[in-house]
């Protein structure tokens, strides 16, 4: 029941009293309105001398406290505020009372009775001559324990964010540093006793080449050839692992002028293909220039190098351009592969084909790979043997962040 | 001075590539007088000290090096005045952006990176021995001068 509705009940039962009623029934009835209005305030009020004894409380202050009227009437103020709050409590009262400030408002906390904590928004006023005797205070109370705990959660929630975050960004920075001392050692450890091997099995060959038959002419050839191919991987493994490294660009451009471009350089390093190329006029995407020039370069190399042995291959480039993606495909009739191994396709170092018919380290499509998830991009590929193959990416329309 | 009277010191750990990179340099035609520092510290020790002073050098400086590495050594050559100027040509596996920038902060006249291929690694000692014992020319008074081109000591058939 509202307050306004239980006054009126409470004037609906009482009797009119006509013209008889005199002044005092009057004053009567305003104190009885007056109290029942207190007592109903859904805020706390605490009315205190100044002293600091608790004068009166309402209902709601009552609530909020956990105690009884009386009880906290025979308390003095200072044994229900926390008591990291009794100094500014006290600091505040005696602001007030000196003036010339009438009324301020703060946060301060209280000790419910079972002792737990109760924050309130305290809006407190000096109230002058009441009743004849010194000022008294009059503090309405507004529960704000579960706001503020509310945003403490908040709080806390956000410092764990960022401290999880931290912790993340520290551990990928250990790992990239890690991954780089790899590469450093990988790159100067494993390469030396190659070169030792080349070397010397190079001057054994020329120095030793008359104490040696066709057959150790042969083998020391062999190791030779297989120095340099190890070298070749061991290479290829370390500019995979460069890839993506640094950060990601990106930039708006035309994947089909880059096309275009890379048709070129991929038909001077194979001036002995014949193949008919096509490439779609425009199609317009977001990326990293640099990185997705080297996944067309492989892609379109590839796709030269599988066809060498048509009569009349023929790679076409296609593609199209949605809201949220674009698509670009490298289509080739050439050795194409058997759908079976698919998945193998784009790990590195996994070759579908003999090294001798079609050369190759095969990180190409790992490379292609690595850099379209970089882009928080797709790749995939159709195809069955001889009837050529068809890879396909999917780029995110827009800029993204770079996927780890 | 002539470019005979060049030393070359090879500053290189690994024992085959040393003996790999005489050899490229004997098949070159590189008739220098090598002298090899096995770390950082011997190389410094060798390039700074009075006797070896004197010398005109030309330094072929691997970078992963025990003691002091490549980068260190050269650094403490370029801050001597005696060999602030004396030719120093990296000759290193490492294919790192960082160590070739690096290299060339702290005053490398070269940087080049060895090939596994032993035949390629044999022209690019013969094009190091071309260019520093022959063709190039240092300021005078320069401890690592070559004062006018030698005599021909590269023999490049």
């Amino acid at each position: 029941m509202t307050v306004s509705r239980a006054l009126e009940a409470r004037d609906a039962l009482e009797p009119d009293l006509d013209a008889q009623r005199d002044g005092e029934a009057d004053a009567v009835r305003a104190t009885h309105r007056y109290q029942v209005l207190f007592h109903n305030a859904a805020f706390g009020v605490i009315v205190s001398n100044e002293a600091g004894r608790i004068l009166q409380v309402n209902g709601r202050m009552c609530e909020m406290l956990g105690h009884t009227q009386d009880e906290l009437i025979a308390l003095p103020l200072k044994d229900v505020i926390h008591p990291d709050d009794v100094t500014a409590s006290a600091r505040v009262r005696a602001g007030l009372i000196s003036g010339p400030q009438t009324w301020t408002q703060f946060e301060k906390r209280y000790l419910r009775k079972d002792g737990s904590v109760v924050t309130v928004m305290a809006t407190v006023s000096r109230v002058d001559d009441l009743d004849g005797g010194g000022p008294v205070m009059m503090g309405i109370m507004e529960d704000v324990t579960a706001q503020r705990a509310a945003e403490q959660a908040l709080r806390d929630l956000n410092r764990t964010l960022e401290r999880r975050v931290a912790d993340r960004t520290a551990a990928l920075a250990r790992a990239n540093k890690e991954m780089e001392a790899f590469s450093y050692a990988v790159s100067h450890d494993l390469r030396a006793p190659l070169r030792a091997i080349h070397g010397f099995s190079l001057a054994l060959l020329n120095e030793h080449e008359a104490q040696l038959d066709a057959e150790g002419r042969h083998w020391l050839t062999r190791i030779q050839a297989n120095t340099l191919r190890m070298s070749d991987l061991v290479d290829a493994l370390l500019s995979l692992s460069r890839l993506t490294g640094g950060d990601l660009i990106s930039v708006p451009l035309d994947l089909a002028d880059l096309a275009r471009s890379v048709v070129e350089d991929v038909r001077q390093a194979h001036p002995d293909s014949v193949a008919t190329i096509s490439v779609l006029d425009r199609l317009p995407a977001v990326g990293d220039p640099r990185l997705l020039r080297i996944v067309l370069v492989n892609l379109i190399d590839n796709a030269v190098k599988f066809c060498l042995t048509e009569e009349h291959p023929r790679i076409v480039i296609g593609g199209s351009a949605a809201a949220e993606s674009v698509h670009l495909s490298v289509e080739d009739n050439g050795a194409g592969f058997d759908m079976a191994y698919a998945e193998k396709l784009f790990a590195p170092f996994q070759r579908l084909h003999e090294n001798t018919q079609f050369p190759g380290v095969g990180v190409g499509l790992a490379t292609v790979f690595r850099i379209v998830a970089h882009h928080g991009g797709r790749v995939w590929a159709e195809g069955s043997p001889d009837r050529g193959a068809t890879f396909h990416i999917e780029l995110p329309a827009s800029r993204q962040e770079p996927v780890l | 001075m002539s470019a005979d009277d060049v030393t070359i010191l090879l500053v290189e750990d690994n024992p085959d590539d040393e003996e790999l990179c005489v050899r490229a340099l004997r098949r070159s035609q590189i008739k220098n007088e090598i002298v090899v520092a096995h770390d950082g510290v011997e190389a410094v020790e060798y390039l700074l000290d009075q006797n070896a002073g004197e010398r005109a050098h030309l330094v072929l400086l691997d970078l992963k090096l025990p003691r002091l590495d490549g980068l260190q050594v050269l650094e403490r050559l370029r801050a001597d005045p005696r060999t602030h100027t004396t030719p120093v040509v990296v000759l290193t596996t490492s294919d790192e952006q960082r160590d070739l920038i690096e290299s060339y902060n702290l005053g490398a006249n070269s940087y080049i990176r060895k090939p596994v291929d032993f035949t390629q690694f044999s022209d690019a000692i013969r094009a190091i021995g071309v260019y520093w014992l022959s063709l190039n020319r240092q300021p005078p008074g320069s401890l690592g001068a070559v004062a006018s081109p030698g005599r021909n000591v590269i023999n490049t058939g």
